[in-house]
């Protein structure tokens, strides 16, 4: 580790960049004290490999901005809410620190719980997690919306682990749905940009769907605008060419790899063997059902009718055959989607063909499935109420021509870790589940917003604001808790929350109608806010802390979840380290660390040390463990999970481990079986085709809401069957509000938390689309609109304002937003006022959230007219 | 002249991304609102067949620059290497190279200006500190070519879509980018022969 006071000459530092979750590996020259140059580290092979994007560059600038809070803020205007200046004076470390540890400490006494601590340190989580569970509350939580409710759940459910991509490396046909993969945004932008690059040299198709021509769009052979939230009626329209027209499916995948031929009856359940109550499948060979893992299995039916114990039933494949075949015809897709049936039936073909099922190849002396086509999504069609059918429905088409976990396919973000350090089961029902989550949130249970979806968790009145108590099949749970933070009573939670404590997270310009979100701020009585810069959620805070730099400050070890921050698919396992390359300016401090101090203070560091052990693993080594009675940094803590790390891999680390020349912990290329997990586990841990124990869990959950007197708990979405339902804004007429709203992710951008940064804003003044709204020219014409106008968008909740673009490049029915600008905190002076704050114009209201997976939809009916000057 | 350093930049490959532009903007500390290194883009066609292109645009280093010709001073000079470079000292800001460069390459700086007020952000090579009244451009990151590295755009550009190399050297990857495809050069009619390719 690096002694950052005495950088007199220039010294490149390995570290990890923390301008988005992506965890790139990178070098940063520093010469007396300062910041010089960051590059992606070119040793990292299955990372940055020497890249790194211009978000990433610019972080310098962030560094040396006078707008940077430097000492500790006391807000003397009473009075909070939307745009309201807090009055913040100055004050000392010592009088913000006895103000906070005062009434921490009565809160404390009154009930632990009311506390919450809500942040998007991404990869610190379990440092103020463990401070949550050492001060005697549950609420330490992820404050996110920007990810994936739906999306992680169902690739936890298929894929094995929470993420997945595609396989660049042999992919020859590409589809990118409402995604950007491999186009300076979405996961591993740095590998997946150079191997997106080989596939298009050596000639792969990509094929982008999306209501908005966006960087991955304009890159593409074919762009397929659709309306937004529209998606699984597509996909479930290509499902049933592939099926029902053309017969193109991956039979021999799907008979022993998935659970198409578990038999289903008429109440939607599997039918189950009356003594081992395992679920049954019918052997064609033999003419009788069977145990799912009976090994005397000939041929297993995925289609047909069968009558066993007297009950007629269908395997669910044969469900899924017929449902398509009834609901989602070319002509119904085609009038949902606005995609031309044409269009629809050839993109299925060519997908179909381009998978060739039923071929093999070898890598390094394995003879593996060859499926060299596959569909990839991320927010885009992950963000509407159908949240977690809608992805499922895409993954079907992977799912059907058996591009799961093989060369070529959907890979899973690392189902099976370095010696099995995590790794996929077999539940009792023979389907997939994984303990990824287990081990990189820590050994202690969740606190955070994962869990694992399945099998189901129990369901029992909710206790914590996470609220996850309420979603036993969802494995990722987040946006839920503002709502619960804004209307208590509602949620009938037995306490009431009082203190929030805010870091790296901004949700009021995050989720829906800043005015209604800003309840669960106004309800507290007290809020922590931790900055580096004031965004518009920590302007409602009493005190505010200052915050350092992700390039002055250490992170837990390993930087790069590797789970999921390590390229899919074959490559090197790597470890890397996250340290300061240079000293915070005096008075600053990480907020880890001042969790820290705080425990001290309120006399709780054996607890949290204790925390720690347990949520980092290092209890299990004991001479690596946190005493009690002693004060540890987080570079202290990082320090010795590298060495236990080290240990666990079977290499040696010691305090001078990470320098110029061995940058991070490389453990070497992945085994076949790591990188392509799907032929190695798919034959015990089956993918699910149907959702069958979304039927009692969704009655559990049924009886706990009404028992707990929250009968209007929506419990519509527990169906077994892949579908598609309309968004709640498809129900509003359109008359008056006629266009929709979609957005699209700029590479400068990503993640957010970009809009402040002097370089950043420098670029995207003169982009051509960075802070403007993108209407079709027709429709412009229509509205008497032109190119450069001013123009209102309103929808039935909010109104913003901002430049338009007239363009070719967006769905006719859409207004168009490039990333997330409009901020209005004063504390962000080069952000605010640039751009549109799209999520103003997202009604905050229950209906938009699926409560089976916990999304809130981000789909809203606009109008637009040229602004009066 | 020994070598001529020249690029080829694959459009099918660029993605916008601007990683090029930052990183220039790191590696010479150009002042708010000044870009060497630039990604336009181009669109065409009716919806929903419709092109999008990212155009990464630089300084040309021609082999008969315009801007060479019309200075009065001699300051824009082609270096040994094939590069068109500015020199500091000599230049008195006429602006006769804005006017003739038909690539707009050029940037005027009146004033010495920060992206924050007296903050001097301490990167890069401090080559342009205290020249006011001077013209600037991209010089090819003729500093890292002369410790080996590559351009800082090159270096950093994730689709790896720029190549950088010798254009005198008929074995070079340039070389055979440009025979391999349809290569153009920006402007030919503009007589200037710019050494900055680019191929679809």
């Amino acid at each position: 580790m690096q002694n950052t006071s005495h950088n007199t000459q220039e010294k490149w530092i390995p570290s990890t960049c923390g301008a988005c979750f992506n965890s790139c590996a990178v070098k940063i020259l520093v010469k007396d004290g300062k910041v010089i140059d960051i590059k992606g580290d070119p040793s990292v092979t299955s990372g940055s490999r020497g890249k790194i994007c211009g978000k990433g560059q610019a972080r310098i600038a962030e560094l040396y901005d006078p707008n940077r809070v430097r000492k500790p803020l006391k807000r003397t205007n009473p009075k909070k809410g939307v745009g309201i200046d807090p009055g913040w004076v100055e004050i000392s470390w010592e009088e913000a620190m006895d103000t906070i540890v005062t009434k921490m400490k009565k809160i404390r006494e009154e009930d632990p719980r009311q506390l919450v601590i809500g942040h998007f340190d991404f990869n610190n989580a379990n440092f103020a997690h463990a401070f949550a569970s050492a001060y005697g509350t549950p609420n330490g939580e992820y404050f996110t919306v920007s990810c994936g409710n739906g999306l992680h759940t169902l690739f936890a459910n298929t894929v094995g682990n929470y993420n997945m991509e595609i396989d660049l490396e042999y992919c020859n046909y590409i589809v990118l749905w409402g995604s950007q993969l491999g186009h300076g945004v979405n996961n591993n932008p740095m590998p997946a940009a150079r191997d997106m690059a080989n596939a298009r040299r050596r000639g792969a198709k990509l094929v982008v769907i999306d209501p908005i021509c966006g960087v991955a769009a304009a890159k593409a052979d074919e762009w397929i605008p659709i309306l937004p939230g529209t998606d699984a009626a597509l996909a479930l329209g290509m499902i049933n060419v592939l099926i029902n027209d053309l017969g193109i499916y991956d039979r021999e995948y799907l008979k022993k790899c998935t659970n198409s031929p578990y038999l289903i009856d008429a109440t939607g359940h599997y039918l189950r063997d009356k003594n081992s109550n395992k679920p049954l499948v019918w052997d064609i060979a033999d003419g009788k059902a069977k145990e799912f893992d009976d090994p005397d299995i000939k041929d297993a039916a995925i289609e047909g009718a069968f009558t066993v114990y007297d009950v007629k039933c269908n395997p669910s494949f044969d469900l899924i055959k017929k449902h398509v075949k009834k609901n989602y015809s070319l002509e119904r897709v085609e009038k949902i989607t606005t995609v031309p049936a044409k269009t629809i039936a050839r993109i299925a073909k060519e997908f179909g063909e381009a998978a060739m099922i039923g071929s093999t190849i070898n890598i390094r002396g394995e003879q593996l499935p060859f499926r060299p086509a596959a569909v990839e999504f991320k927010k885009g069609v992950n963000a509407h109420k159908n949240s977690f059918f809608a992805c499922a429905c895409l993954q079907m088409l992977n799912i059907i021509v058996g591009s799961i976990n093989v060369p070529g396919g959907a890979l899973g973000s690392n189902p099976i870790g370095p010696i099995d350090y995590w790794t996929c089961f077999k539940s009792d029902d023979g389907l997939l589940a994984t303990n990824a989550i287990e081990i990189v949130s820590g050994l202690e249970g969740t606190y955070s917003c994962f869990k694992t979806p399945y099998p189901p968790s129990d369901v029992t009145m909710p206790q914590t604001v996470g609220y996850k108590e309420l979603f036993p099949v969802s494995g990722y749970i987040t946006t839920i808790t503002t709502f619960v933070l804004a209307y208590p009573e509602k949620f009938k939670l037995p306490y009431k929350p009082k203190m929030l404590i805010l870091s790296r997270t901004n949700f009021i310009a995050s989720t829906g109608e800043p005015e209604e979100t800003a309840k669960a701020l106004t309800n507290m009585e007290f809020i922590l806010g931790f900055a580096w810069k004031i965004n518009e959620t920590l302007e409602f805070a009493d005190i505010i802390l200052p915050e350092a730099h992700d390039l002055e400050r250490y992170w837990y070890f390993p930087a790069n979840l590797p789970a999921s921050f390590i390229k899919f698919g074959q490559g090197d396992w790597h470890f890397q380290i996250c340290q300061p390359v240079v000293d915070a300016p005096p008075g600053i401090n990480d907020w880890n660390n001042t969790l820290i101090d705080i425990a001290e203070r309120l006399g709780i560091l054996d607890e949290f040390n204790d925390r720690m052990n347990i949520r980092s693993g290092l209890r299990m080594i004991p001479e690596l463990a946190l005493e009690p009675k002693t004060k540890y940094t987080v570079g202290d803590i990082a320090l010795r999970m590298a060495k236990m790390m080290g240990s666990i891999m079977g290499k040696e680390v010691t305090a001078d481990t990470f320098t110029e020349k061995e940058t991070h912990i490389n453990l070497g290329p992945k085994t076949v079986r790591e990188a392509y997990a799907g032929p190695y586990v798919n034959f015990e841990a089956k993918v699910p085709v149907y959702f069958e124990h979304f039927i009692d869990a969704g009655k559990k959950v049924e009886k706990v809401t009404k028992d707990g007197g929250m009968g209007w708990w929506d419990v519509s979405h527990y169906n077994p069957m892949p579908e598609w339902r309309p968004c709640p804004a498809f129900e509003e007429d359109g008359k008056e509000f006629d266009l929709f709203l979609a957005a699209t992710k700029l590479p400068l951008h990503y993640h957010s938390t970009s809009a402040d940064n002097a370089w950043i804003d420098d670029v995207s003044t003169r982009n051509r689309f960075d802070y403007c709204a993108i209407v079709n020219t027709e429709t412009a014409k229509k509205k008497g609109i032109k190119d450069g106008d001013i123009i209102a968008i309103e929808s039935r909740v909010g109104k913003v304002v901002g430049k338009v673009k007239v363009s070719e490049l967006v769905h006719p029915q859409v207004v168009g937003m490039f990333g997330i600008g409009g901020h209005w905190s004063k504390g962000q002076p080069i952000a605010k006022g640039k751009g549109i704050n799209i999520n103003t114009l997202v009604p905050f209201d229950f209906n938009m959230l699926e409560t089976l997976s916990g999304q809130m939809d981000t789909c809203a009916r606009v109008k637009i007219y040229k602004e009066a000057k | 002249m020994k070598q001529r350093y020249a690029m080829v930049i694959d459009l099918k490959l660029c993605i916008g991304c601007n990683s090029c532009t930052m990183a220039c903007k790191a590696a010479h500390g150009t002042q708010p609102g000044v870009f060497w290194n630039k990604v336009l883009e181009k669109e065409s066609g009716k919806y929903p067949s419709v092109t999008r292109l990212f155009i990464p645009v630089l300084c040309n280093h021609c082999r008969d620059p315009l801007c060479e010709t019309v200075c009065p001073t001699g300051a824009t000079y082609r270096n040994e290497d094939g590069l068109v470079l500015v020199n500091y000292v000599k230049c008195i800001g006429c602006k006769a190279c804005i006017s003739a460069c038909p690539y707009e390459a050029r940037t005027y700086i009146e004033k010495e200006k920060y992206y924050f007020p007296n903050t001097p952000i301490p990167y890069g090579v401090n080559e342009l500190r205290g020249y006011e009244g001077v013209v600037q451009k991209c010089t090819f990151c003729v500093d890292r070519l002369k410790k080996g590295q590559l351009p800082a755009c090159v270096e950093v550009c994730p689709p790896s879509c720029r190549v950088f190399g010798d254009l005198n050297d008929p074995q070079s990857e340039v070389n055979r980018l440009i025979r391999g495809k349809s290569a153009f050069q920006l402007l030919p009619d503009k007589g200037t022969d710019p050494s900055v390719y680019y191929i679809r």
